[in-house]
């Protein structure tokens, strides 16, 4: 028997994740899945002429569905963590890595992927509401089949902007965020999404207190000004969001490497 | 075999145990007494690998313990003193997924345990009393097909009749290959059940030997006049009770709150008595 990996027992780890998802996170999954409706009644109450475009209803349902990926962990493995009910998972007669790689494929996959098809679903079902704020199929976007889409931008707005490196920066963001969330559920004991909410709140509250006076001399200093606008106008303006957007992508791909890291020294580790 | 080798463990600076010995080979079912807080949950938890000793090692049939390595966890099933189950769930579900993962798991067994304690593998655990509840845990426990079972506190919540149903399947469970160990402050209820008797002290081992070897050493005087040189003397309605060492070679029965008393007032007597 392999001790790291054995394929059979990893089937019997996720079996048993997957038995415990409809008790532990199905009506989350349902209620997040339907939350499109509700945005599409209160259209349909306020204003019975609104049109919500596909593009808008696509980033919705990535929204909800992202959010299925952040609670997951904190409801299917809820007392990981915890001193006398995380012996029953510790015990689990499976290793350490098939116990994480299926907590993996949970939170990123499963969570995410169910939410969002239920969401899709239920987006086929309004559209063929005779009424109602949804005039068009959710592929007729101007991204094309929203699994697999880019984000398309307005050219007018943004002409010749990549708009793969905004979906390159948003996808990595979909992986970034989970694995904060995991890492935090074997964290916490109790309010373990509302607490990593506050924390992250709180981070960026003190990022944002350093930062505007920084910004603000770096403003009112000409020198500073006259070099940064030759800088976009040499490199150009989509050139510049092209690779802040390039930056943005990298820095979710190291925080989604660096907290999954995180979350398996901690399951190596974690004490009981 | 469990072996724990000049192991030492320390919660942050609080030291809990320092380079202790212990064996627990097969066929038996242990005793672990002592008194709260010197850390017999803790060592249990070494024992399944919950915990990392701070220096030495602690082995469960050649496994290091706190690897976790399912080889070990094959072998090896716990019920914690404190339970949580998952309230929609009935004993039979919860089997179910655990099942699996154990080769040596026999449904036929956990039923006949579950009938023994009386209690219906198909009600839910949030319909159940605790004491209901801590009985469907053994019965799982029980059937999981475990050459290790570790139970810590297993009779607390129990009524008197459980605890008697507890007593009976115990000692029909345990076998050549299985070992059993029991941490508990209730004395009465496993008396007569556990053999050997190992007794905690502060961060370490302070007696660790079989009934027959206690036998051989200590006398239990009944129904006497009070002696000054007993290692612990009680009143009881027909005199006094007591623990003195076995100078004639005659047996005694044996009454292990008396024994656990003798051992934490005479420390070093004793331990030098079972050297």
């Amino acid at each position: 028997m392999n001790n790291t990996f054995d394929w059979n027992r990893f089937c019997k780890v996720v079996k048993k994740d997957f038995r415990n998802l409809w008790p532990m996170f199905g009506t989350t999954m349902i209620v997040l899945a339907s939350l499109p409706f509700a945005v599409w009644l209160m259209a349909l109450v306020i204003d019975r002429t609104a049109i919500i475009t596909p593009n808008v209803r696509v980033a919705m349902i990535m929204i909800f569905s992202s959010l299925a990926a952040l609670m997951l962990p904190s409801r299917l493995y809820r007392t990981m963590n915890l001193r006398n009910e995380g012996i029953y998972y510790a015990m689990l007669p499976a290793s350490k890595l098939e116990k994480f790689v299926s907590m993996l494929l949970f939170t990123f996959i499963v969570a995410p992927v169910v939410t969002y098809l239920g969401s899709m679903a239920l987006d086929v079902i309004l559209r063929l509401m005779p009424t109602g704020p949804y005039h068009q199929w959710l592929w007729q976007g101007d991204g094309g089949f929203p699994l697999i889409t880019t984000i398309p931008m307005d050219d007018e707005v943004m002409p010749g902007f990549h708009s793969w490196m905004l979906t390159a920066s948003t996808y990595s963001g979909l992986l970034a965020s989970p694995a904060i969330f995991l890492y935090a559920a074997t964290l916490f004991k109790k309010h373990k999404v509302l607490y990593t909410f506050l924390i992250l709140y709180l981070i960026e509250f003190v990022l944002t207190v350093i930062a505007i006076p920084v910004v603000v001399s770096l403003v009112k200093n000409p020198d500073f000004m006259e070099w940064f606008y030759d800088t976009v106008f040499k490199c150009g303006y989509e050139n510049m969001m092209n690779w802040l957007m390039g930056i943005v992508a990298v820095f979710n791909i190291i925080i989604f490497v660096l907290f999954t890291w995180m979350t398996w020294r901690r399951l190596k580790k974690m004490p009981y | 075999m469990i072996e724990i080798n000049n192991l030492s463990f320390s919660y942050k600076k609080m030291p809990v145990f320092e380079n202790i010995n212990l064996t627990f080979p097969e066929g038996s079912i242990y005793g672990l007494l002592g008194e709260n807080g010197v850390g017999k949950t803790t060592l249990l938890k070494l024992i399944c690998g919950l915990l990392r000793p701070t220096q030495g090692s602690c082995t469960v049939d050649g496994f290091t313990s706190h690897e976790r390595r399912p080889e070990m966890l094959q072998r090896v099933v716990m019920l914690p003193d404190e339970i949580s189950l998952p309230d929609g769930a009935t004993p039979q579900c919860y089997v179910n997924e655990l099942a699996p993962f154990y080769p040596g798991f026999a449904q036929g067994t956990f039923l006949h345990l579950m009938q023994e304690l009386e209690v219906e593998p198909n009600r839910k655990f949030k319909e159940m009393s605790f004491g209901q509840q801590k009985k469907s845990l053994i019965a799982v426990s029980l059937s999981l097909g475990t050459d290790y079972v570790i139970l810590d506190e297993p009779t607390n919540g129990l009524d008197i009749p459980s605890k008697t149903q507890f007593r009976s399947i115990l000692s029909k469970r345990v076998d050549e290959k299985s070992t059993i160990i029991i941490s508990t402050h209730q004395v009465k209820d496993v008396e007569n059940l556990i053999d050997p008797i190992v007794i905690l002290n502060n961060n370490a081992v302070l007696l660790d030997a079989s009934v027959q070897r206690i036998m051989e050493k200590l006398y239990f005087e009944y129904g006497g006049e009070k002696r000054d040189d007993a290692f612990y003397s009680e009143m009881l309605p027909g005199g006094y009770l007591n623990v003195i060492p076995n100078e004639s070679g005659e047996e005694s029965p044996l009454n292990i709150e008396a024994l656990f008393n003798a051992v934490l007032r005479h420390k070093n007597q004793i331990k030098e008595l079972f050297k």
